[in-house]
């Protein structure tokens, strides 16, 4: 009778004891959410166009990346809005002819009412507008042909700061307010990048 | 009857547990393989699955340049008739068949391409990991663009975003933005396949057909019928996985052949545990016999006395397969190609189902001898023998 129950123990046992040496199975992982993504950094196409027109002579392009976030506050002030995150950082691309500066190039992209406008704005040694040019822009023809309107661009040149390009009046479409307010915001930046300006 | 059978087992126990645990380690053994490699099949099937496609349909010239090119989210020079669809969906084997029309805007100013593809809802079916926007459908119009991941940051596009398109002199609606998968989608702009026909001069035509089948293992068989489309070559995505299902396909019979062995050795066991106690019980049963217990009677008792045995065994080695079924696949986890995390040993009702019926029917089958020569006993000459 013993040798019964004593079996009968032992074989309970080995199920029971596989299932204390089983390893506990893996929790389900919860799908991650949906995040929006930054832009990538805006490249400047075709340099050479631009260097030959705005910087002839020049000998090397130092590039440049300006980090604005720990400037937010001031950033959000001027801009009179949230940052993007797009703008946390300025690409800036130094010309120089030998060990002169020349100017420098500040490429960058915003978004058009039909897709993403690029365009560069290219400063003189003290900061003020030298010239715009628009790079690449995915708007209808009607609309493309008052962005690149040479008059229209060049409004821009020789302003210094944001302060000196008024905001759009309303006689403009909105990709040409929208660009408006790209150049108005790449000098803010580019102010706002400046070593020594704003501590 | 039954609670008679019961207690003649237990008049042995140690017999009785041997031979029960023969049966029990067959039926573990036999419950965990097949567990196991039906789990291993499904986590493949699934990978399969999470490819998207096994298969894809693309005009004839070198296949493997086509599957790569539109893998790749380029366009073909060449492209197949509608009528290819047609005969791909009402294959028997394939399950969705989905057309996609590529097309290249390059932009020489940009030193990029503008890569369309046209599609419809079956392709979305065969991209299980797209993120696509919620909603009814897939294109709520015809003038609906998904963007990829890459594709919406560059052009800075939210869904319900406007789109245009200088080349096509088109304006678009964005319906929706894909999350970053990974691949060449994160690049494209998707439309329906309408107006990327429209658009792309190409009525009823397609680029390629990707193809998933209701089972994978009828690849073969539905590529071959697939192949005879004129016009149209297939090229099967899952070669690899083909060889390896396969392998596996064999690897499943060798080991369903060892676990059939095993199933045999436990009968054979449990035959000699009855032999042995029919040989012992021989008085006990021209006993019965002369009392008036019919032949038939003596036989169920030790045909009852088989299946009681085999039943305990199977249940003993169900819990204990299903225990011990994960600790095994632990140890085994390393060696296991292309599902080293993944959890495959699931103990499925049917597998366990099939598994208590064939043990039911083997120990019927090995009970039959004994139980005939328990009740073939004439019972004047056993107990004058006794005398």
């Amino acid at each position: 009778m013993r040798a019964r129950y004593f079996l009968f123990v032992l074989f309970a046992l080995v199920p029971v004891s596989l299932f204390l040496l089983r390893r506990s199975p893996e929790h389900f992982t919860e799908p991650r959410p949906f995040i929006p993504e930054a832009a990538p950094v805006c490249p400047w196409q075709n340099p050479e166009q631009l260097l030959r027109e705005q910087f002839p002579g020049t000998t090397q392009v130092k590039v440049e990346d300006r980090i604005l976030s720990g400037k937010l506050l001031e950033m959000r002030k001027q801009l009179g809005r949230q940052p993007e995150p797009e703008e946390m950082s300025l690409r800036a691309h130094l010309v120089y002819r030998d060990q002169e500066r020349l100017g420098e190039v500040l490429p960058r992209r915003i978004k058009g009412p039909s897709g993403a406008i690029e365009f560069l704005v290219a400063l003189d040694a003290h900061g003020a507008i030298r010239a715009i040019r628009i790079q690449r822009l995915r708007e209808p023809t009607a609309v493309e042909e008052s962005l690149l309107r040479t008059e229209w661009l060049a409004a821009f040149e020789g302003k210094h700061s944001a302060a000196e390009v008024p905001p759009s009046n309303g006689s403009e479409n909105e990709a040409q307010a929208r660009v408006r307010d790209g150049i108005r915001a790449a000098l803010i930046l580019h102010s706002l990048g400046e070593p020594g300006k704003h501590p | 009857m039954i609670r008679l059978a019961w207690t003649n087992l237990w008049r042995r126990p140690l017999r009785t547990l041997l031979a029960s645990t023969g049966v029990a380690f067959a039926s573990a053994t036999f419950l965990f393989t097949q567990g196991f490699l039906a789990g291993y099949q499904r986590h493949i099937t699934l990978e399969l699955s999470r490819m998207g496609i096994q298969m894809m349909l693309v005009p004839l010239g070198c296949p493997y340049d086509a599957a790569a090119r539109v893998l790749k989210g380029n366009a073909l020079e060449s492209t197949l008739p509608l009528e290819a669809l047609t005969r791909a969906r009402d294959d028997p084997a394939v399950a969705t068949a989905a057309p996609f029309l590529m097309a290249a805007l390059p932009r020489p100013r940009e030193n990029r391409t503008d890569m369309f593809c046209g599609m419809d809802e079956s392709g979305a079916a065969l991209k299980p990991w797209w993120r696509a926007p919620a909603g009814a459908g897939l294109f709520p119009s015809s003038d609906s663009v998904i963007l990829g991941a890459d594709a919406a940051a560059i052009e800075m596009r939210q869904p319900g975003d406007s789109f245009y398109s200088p080349e096509l002199a088109r304006q678009f609606q964005v319906a929706g933005v894909l999350e970053r998968n990974g691949t060449s989608d994160d690049q494209l702009f998707f439309m329906p396949l309408s107006t990327a026909q429209e658009l792309f001069h190409a009525s009823n035509r397609v680029t390629a057909i990707a193809i998933r089948l209701k089972d994978p293992v009828l690849l073969r068989e539905a590529a071959a019928r697939l192949g005879e489309i004129p016009g149209a070559q297939v090229v099967t995505m899952t070669e690899m996985m083909g060889t390896f299902l396969s392998v596996l396909g064999t690897v499943r019979t060798f080991i369903l052949a060892i676990t059939w062995v095993a199933l045999i050795a436990s009968g054979l066991g449990v035959l000699t545990v009855l032999l042995s106690a029919t040989v012992e019980r021989t008085p006990e049963y021209s006993l019965l016999r002369a009392l008036g217990a019919s032949r038939p009677q003596v036989f169920t008792v030790v045909l009852v006395e088989a299946i009681l045995l085999a039943s305990l065994g199977v249940c003993v080695g169900a819990v204990s397969a299903s225990l011990s079924g994960g600790w095994i696949e632990d140890l085994a986890s390393g060696h296991v190609p292309f599902a080293e995390s993944a959890r495959l040993f699931q103990l499925s009702p049917r597998i366990t189902a099939a598994t208590l019926l064939a043990a039911l029917l083997g120990a019927t089958l090995t009970a039959i001898y004994p139980a005939w020569r328990a009740s073939g006993n004439a019972p004047a000459a056993v107990l004058k023998q006794m005398a």
